[in-house]
This record gives C-alpha cells, structure tokens and sequence, in this order.
C-alpha cells in the first residue's frame, strides 16, 4: 500500500496498521446490508449511482 | 458558478486540475453555500435510488438533514479532517441518523479521502457512554455541550491517527473509490480523512449528507435553524461549530 499522510502525521503503513474496506454491493437483499452497516459501523457501496450522474454534478460544480 | 482559482486554463473542468491559484477573497466559499442550493444538488439528495435505499434501511419515512456539506480539498494541502464520529456535533438529536460520504469524482488512493478505524462504532458508543456517566450534574444546554467540557477544544478525537491505532488496537481502512460510490456510516463510527496527493494536481471533491427516520428526535443542525448556518466549508479542516443549545 502507498504511504498517507493525515493533517501531517505519517500513517504508519503496515498490514496491522491499516487495511483495505469491505466492499458491499447496493442491491443485496436490504436485511443482509442493515446487519453488514450493524457489525462494520459502514457499508461502502460500490457503483450506487451511475458514474455519469455523479461526474454530471461534478462536472456542473466546476463550471464545465 | 465557477470557484476561484480552479481549474486550471485550458485545463477539462471535469477533470478539476488545480491552477494552483487559491482563493483569497472568500468567493471560494460563497460559492461553495451558493452550489448546496442549487436544484441540482438538490435533487440529487433526493436522488429516487438513495431515497428508497435509506427507507428500505431505516424501515419508515425519511428525513434529510438541511445541514449538507460540499468538500474541496487541494492537492498537498496539509490539513485535513481530524479524527471524530459524527454524534459529537449532533447530540440534539437522534443516535440513529447515517452519513452518507459521496465522492464527487474518482478518489484513488493518493487523493486521500475517507478513512475509517476499523470496530470504532463500538468505542463511539462506549465514549458516549462515558461522557453521559460524566455529565449527569450538567443542565440539558450544558450537557449538549459536553464535548466542549469532556473532550478535545475542536471536539475531535485526534489528529495523529496511527497514535489513534495504538490506543484502541485497531487499524485504519482506507478505499480506492470511483465515481457512483456512495460510503454510509453510523453517527459512532470513527472517520477522517487522508491528504489528497494526487499527481496530475486533481481537486478532490465529495459531499457529506445526512438521513435520519422522520419520526425519530432530529438535531438543531440537522433542521438548519440558527445564523450560524454555513452549509460549506472551502478548508478541509474539520473546524468546530457553534450549536445553538
């Protein structure tokens, strides 16, 4: 993993020390994502929203 | 509506390559309230797949907070969101609400973003638990205001996030994320966020919103009462907020 930095302090970069998030998909079954939230405290939803819809908003935030 | 000093000239603004020019003059920031009221950020927040998701989940009706947040981080700017979990600066309200972190944009590894400490939603609640045991002699306006008494001055946990690790013998977790990923949390789970390193000199970009169940205990900051409403910040620094009591 790449070294990162937080407010200018290293992250000390070993496997004990930092890690990759769990990945969830949006459209498992609603009860099986609500136990996932429960026991991680986060779900990272992977391809919630179209790439186009959220670059669309993006892209309006920059002024293209 | 374009932010001072970004993108760079002749530069694709979707791709939000930084002039390297950073605004002086507040426009940053008027800019950055004015866009979290357009139709299109609105409505967006409304978006039908994240407003089923959050019924489905929350099992009854919704509520969005007023309160939204659009973040733009430089590349190499050294400050960055200290460690927290979201109850600190919500405790008027329900435990129940969620965060949902959107990047706008691809946000590989090396333009930072959002990290997690991996189990801190139980270590969230057991602070919280602590402080509550620690208040019982405070008046309810004091005792919403109890990190000011019990915790760090910014209501942060932290800034030095690996001396964080130690402390709870947990590890952070950190993400490649891509544009259409949507990142959820509890208000006890531990985040900040990692210095955007991009390369090419990209603007990281991302949106905090936050959605509660219409029938549970809603937070002054959540319903947006108060002069103190500023819906945006231009500096990534987590900066602490005044709540009305």
């Amino acid at each position: 993993m790449m070294d990162l930095v937080s407010n200018g302090y290293p992250v000390v970069n070993s496997p004990e020390q930092l890690g990759w998030l769990v990945p969830s998909t949006p459209d498992a079954p609603i009860d099986a994502l609500r136990e996932q939230l429960h026991a991680q405290g986060y779900l990272w939803l992977r391809h919630f929203f179209g790439r186009e819809e959220v670059i669309a908003l993006r892209r309006r935030f920059l002024n293209a | 509506m374009k932010p001072t000093g970004i993108p760079g000239e002749g530069t694709d603004p979707a791709e939000g390559i930084f002039s390297g020019q950073r605004d002086q003059s507040g426009e940053a920031t008027r800019v950055l309230s004015e866009f979290v009221r357009t139709a299109a950020y609105e409505s967006f927040c409304f978006h039908p797949r994240l407003w089923n998701f959050y019924e489905q989940l929350l099992g009854g009706d919704v509520y969005l907070h007023k309160r939204k947040i659009v973040r733009q981080t430089y590349p190499h700017d050294p400050r960055t969101t200290d460690a927290h979990y979201d109850l600190i600066y919500l405790r008027g309200g329900t435990d129940t609400v969620l965060s949902s972190w959107i990047p706008l944009g691809d946000v590989p590894l090396e333009m930072g973003g959002l990290t997690y400490l991996e189990g801190s939603d139980v270590f969230g609640r057991q602070m919280e638990a602590d402080f509550a045991a620690r208040s019982t002699s405070l008046s309810p306006e004091e005792r919403l205001n109890a990190y000011n008494k019990h915790m760090s001055a910014t209501g942060g946990i932290g800034k030095d996030l690996s001396a964080l690790v130690s402390r709870y013998q947990t590890r952070w977790l950190v993400a490649d994320y891509e544009a259409g990923d949507m990142v959820i949390h509890t208000s006890y789970m531990i985040h900040a966020a990692t210095q955007n390193d991009s390369r090419a000199g990209r603007m990281r970009l991302s949106t905090d919103i936050r959605y509660q169940r219409i029938r549970d205990e809603i937070d002054a900051a959540g319903k947006n009462i108060g002069p103190w409403m500023i819906c945006c910040r231009v500096a990534p620094a987590f900066q602490p907020i005044s709540w009305p009591g």
